[in-house]
């Protein structure tokens, strides 16, 4: 137990760290504005919080229509167990988006004029409304842990109803703004590397958004595991994985297609930085998770799927950021002369968002019918120590699910 | 009536006096400039040539036809007139910035340092332009508009000292109304006048003196056109002028996109519930089968 | 730059991670580490699910929805032989009796075979369990289930098996038996640990230092 204990003591440590120093950033960046706590300037208006807040965080919080859709409208139900936790993640990824918005935007406490002038030409309009709409459809869909805690029956019993619709709903929100987050950057064609800028974004965005919310919640269902004892079976995350790859296969054949439909593949061998990020983002995304995946023991242990996960997770962010950033650096360069990396202060704010994420989420999982069904236990110590009971969970029953019935 | 701004290069002698009344009629700092900011809508670059000649480069707002800033706004705050100006409205902007990443001509400039910052750019004088000369001031001397409203420009209330300055340095010497900067320009580099009469002036002026110019009206094309045109002696990308941004309208490059949407979210709804149904259909008949098969065997035992 | 730093961070903090997690198997800080090997603490421990149902031959059946049965092994039998790397289970089809011995485990060369806890056809086994033994040692109550079984007489084998309160009563008295077993049928006390005589006793991998005339008094005495 002491064991455990010291490692869970040193991440509090680091967090609480990192959380400090949001604190500090916060103050800052709300009492003296942007310019005391960003890097950013009038050259390079879009930094890590856009960068990395608002669209990686969008795409890493796919999950949650992914896998509803899997289980709900493809009626896979061995998946089943997955759509909670994904589900969890999604909402609370939302709001960590919106979260990182709010201290981006210069005037955050005007970011509700998206609701009334609306400008219906704009991508970033489009993305705002399904953000908005998704996030509150994502309380719905999520609605029934939390009712089911406090056994709210008659309005669980509403919630249900309407399940599938929202669902549904959710689908298309979701491919309406992963795709225009993409989108977002099809106004500047001469602002970015032929890499990564492409007629083809919006669809390379949603598809991709699709593995990583796969990736995600083996990689969320895992780390419970180590911290709770509350996980998936191995089997089902093996699925989970194998259809992941299989979306990922595809992305990069719509990847390389584009690539070469545009004559971008001739930059492959230029030795330049760009290239070397294309390869560590197909390295990550493609390549190592391929090998993982295939390697016997490792591709069936719950620690290799979930390293084969992490790898495309870690792969995703580098897409993302080289699409929002290594993109850009080459024009920086070249018209300014000024290259952007993120302050103290930006890093810090990052940070504590996703430490924030990571805390939320493991207080749902504790308190929170999110994980399936977790039987009760007797754990006998065969040290000198007499026998002793612990209960390893708090809810009786996996109750009721996200379905009609 | 659409306006715009012919500035022929070939004129400029490097004054400053377009960047000083610029700075002056804003109410801006009076400084020295190389790069535009929040309080510089428009600079000079001086430039030696290789014959060893100095050529200035002024940059300002092209005001295009088709802005991609006004396009990539979500609320809408930056607007095409049909003046010819773009504009920006503070009350809207909710300060994300797209704005300037869009820009192909990276013109919109932000107040990095405000807690309340705004988006700041030429906006063609729009509202000094339409500042009534004979506008009624209150008891404490601000300026009424028609409905009795106190009238403010970027968020500062004009005082009726302002608005004789204004109107003086927006007034040229035909007695119209224009920019400040062509209204202060000495040398007639920068004239402001309506677009299509500029720009056959433009033309007028290369076939003239095809020696003198290089043969492009620089604005013309660009992104689909703007609404302000340069004429140069020397190529244009030499006087680091963006010469990459092509002749395409770049909104059209994400409304391509965003007016297919209706028809994808129709064709994936359907979709999507088509297959909801048909799974849930065959989910039916194998409970239904069970059902039967469970009852069969009862019988028989 | 910001990729490539952002990527670098993370994955620093990966490593980190695992290195603290290396870190803590290498040198456990243990209360009262026993002097010979070092056991990770998990592995000091039985786990009794509450809902299971125990054969005394140290196999279990948990009902599941609808009617069959899942079975596997269980926690004490996994401890004693120190983990699983090989599983033979009877084909999909068989009909098994309780009682019968048709379940094979086992570890480090040593061998064991386990009797069904209930009577039925095979319905299904877990293949996964049999290409991947790992699987039944590291959880035998969830992903190492071995097999589903379309009961034949429920009721009947039912009252048979060990639940709740039952099981973590019986299973104590088989941690008895087994030190027990362990003390008497040990030639070399030494080898079997000399913390049992001081009142607490690994058991992990015990098995494995027994020779196979013991393994086999072993299935007797505590598998059937």
């Amino acid at each position: 137990m002491k064991l455990s204990l010291s490692r869970i003591t040193f991440w509090k440590a680091t967090a609480a760290v990192f959380l400090l120093g949001g604190l500090v950033t916060t103050i800052i960046r709300f009492g003296w504005g942007l310019g005391a706590s960003t890097n950013l300037s009038d050259m390079t208006p879009w930094g890590l919080w856009i960068g990395f807040d608002v669209v990686t965080g969008v795409g890493l919080a796919a999950g949650g229509f992914t896998l509803a859709g899997i289980v709900h409208i493809f009626h896979i139900k061995r998946f089943h167990p997955i759509v909670r936790p994904a589900i969890l993640t999604a909402f609370l990824g939302y709001c960590l988006v919106i979260v990182g918005l709010l201290f981006d935007l210069g005037r955050p406490w005007a970011i509700w004029h998206a609701l009334i002038y609306q400008n219906p030409h704009s991508v970033l309009f489009e993305v705002a409304m399904c953000v908005m709409t998704y996030t509150a459809v994502l309380a719905l869909e999520f609605s029934p842990v939390v009712l089911e805690r406090f056994r709210l029956q008659k309005i669980l019993k509403v919630v249900k109803a309407i399940t599938v619709p929202l669902i549904i709903l959710g689908i298309l929100l979701s491919m309406l703004h992963q795709s225009s987050l993409g989108s977002l950057y099809l106004i500047v064609p001469q602002k970015m590397h032929p890499y990564w800028y492409s007629p083809m974004l919006p669809v390379l965005f949603f598809v991709s958004a699709i593995s990583v919310g796969l990736g995600m919640t083996i990689v969320e269902s895992y780390l419970s595991a180590r911290a709770f004892q509350k996980t998936l079976e191995t089997p089902l995350l093996r699925d989970l994985a194998r259809i992941m790859i299989g979306v990922l296969l595809v992305y990069f054949m719509m990847r390389g297609i584009d690539l070469f439909r545009r004559d971008a593949l001739g930059y492959l061998l230029d030795g330049s930085f760009e290239t070397f990020m294309l390869y560590l983002e197909v390295a990550f995304m493609l390549v190592i998770p391929l090998l993982l995946f295939n390697i016997r023991d490792w591709g069936r242990s719950r620690q290799g799927l979930f390293f084969t996960a992490f790898s495309v997770v870690l792969g995703f962010i580098t897409n993302r950021l080289n699409v929002t950033m290594t993109s850009l650096e080459g024009y920086y360069r070249d018209n300014f002369g000024v290259s952007y990396f993120p302050g103290i202060g930006e890093l810090a704010i990052t940070i504590s968002i996703v430490t924030v994420g990571f805390v939320i989420f493991a207080l749902a999982v504790k308190y929170l019918p999110i994980f399936p069904h977790h039987e009760e236990e007797t754990v006998l110590r065969l040290d000198s120590a007499p026998a002793r009971a612990t209960s390893a969970s708090m809810h009786p029953s996996p109750a009721s699910e996200l379905r009609r019935h | 009536m659409p306006h715009a701004i012919l500035v022929d290069l070939t004129e400029c002698v490097g004054c400053g006096a377009c960047r000083d009344a610029c700075q002056q009629v804003h109410h801006f700092p009076q400084e020295e400039c190389t790069q535009l900011d929040a309080h510089n809508f428009t600079t000079l670059r001086q430039i030696e040539t290789a014959e060893g000649e100095e050529v200035f480069a002024r940059q300002m707002c092209q005001h295009c036809q088709d802005p991609a800033c006004a396009s990539a706004c979500l609320v809408g705050a930056l607007e095409k007139t049909r003046d010819g100006a773009v504009t920006w409205d503070t009350d809207k902007c909710i300060g994300c910035r797209y704005c300037m990443v869009a820009c192909p001509f990276d013109i919109p400039k932000y107040e990095w340092n405000s807690n309340n910052p705004k988006v700041r750019k030429c906006t063609m004088c729009y509202q000094e332009r339409h500042l009534r000369a004979d506008a009624t001031t209150d008891s404490e001397g601000y300026v009424l508009d028609r409905s009795g409203k106190r009238v403010s420009i970027d968020g500062r209330l004009v005082t009726g000292e302002d608005r004789d300055m204004i109107v003086e340095m927006t007034t040229n010497s035909e007695s119209k109304r224009a920019t400040a900067c062509s209204v202060a320009c000495p040398m007639g580099a920068t004239v402001f006048g309506e677009r299509s009469a500029l720009l056959a002036e433009a033309h007028r002026r290369l076939r003239a003196n095809p020696d003198t110019y290089v043969q492009k009206v620089y604005g013309q094309k660009e992104v689909g056109g703007t609404s302000v045109f340069y004429l140069s002696s020397m190529p244009f990308e030499k006087l680091g002028f963006s010469t990459k941004v092509g002749t395409e309208g770049l909104p059209d490059r994400t409304w391509r996109v965003l007016e297919k949407l209706p028809d994808v979210v129709l064709t994936a709804g359907v979709a999507l519930s088509a297959v909801y149904w048909i799974t849930n259909r065959r989910e039916d008949v194998r409970k239904y089968e069970e059902e039967l098969k469970k009852q069969r065997s009862q019988q028989k035992s | 730059m910001v990729a490539l730093f952002v990527i670098l961070f993370v994955v620093t903090l990966l490593g980190v991670d695992l290195l603290i997690q290396a870190r803590s198997k290498q040198y456990p800080i243990m209360a009262a580490a026993p002097a010979g090997k070092a056991l990770a603490p998990e592995r000091e421990t039985l786990r009794i699910p509450k809902s299971v149902f125990f054969h005394p031959g140290h196999t279990w059946a948990r009902l599941q929805d609808g009617d069959s049965l899942e079975v596997g092994i269980d926690d004490f039998v996994q401890k004693a032989l120190g983990g699983i790397d090989r599983v033979l289970l009877p084909n999909v089809g068989d009909f098994v009796r309780q009682g019968d011995a048709v379940i094979t485990v086992g570890h480090a060369g040593k061998q064991l075979s386990l009797v069904a806890p209930a009577s039925g056809y095979v319905r299904a086994v877990n293949r996964d369990a049999v290409e991947n033994p790992g699987m039944v040692s590291e959880n035998p109550y969830r992903d190492g289930w071995l097999m589903m079984i379309e009961p034949a007489e429920l009721a009947r084998n039912l009252s048979m098996l060990h639940v709740a309160e039952n099981a973590v009563t019986w299973i104590k008295d088989e941690v008895k038996r087994f030190r027990e077993f362990l003390s008497a049928s040990a030639a070399e006390p030494a080898l079997v640990g000399e913390a049992m005589f001081d009142g607490g006793a690994p058991m992990a991998g015990v098995l494995e230092q027994l020779d196979d005339q013991h393994v086999h008094d072993f299935e007797q005495q505590f598998l059937r």
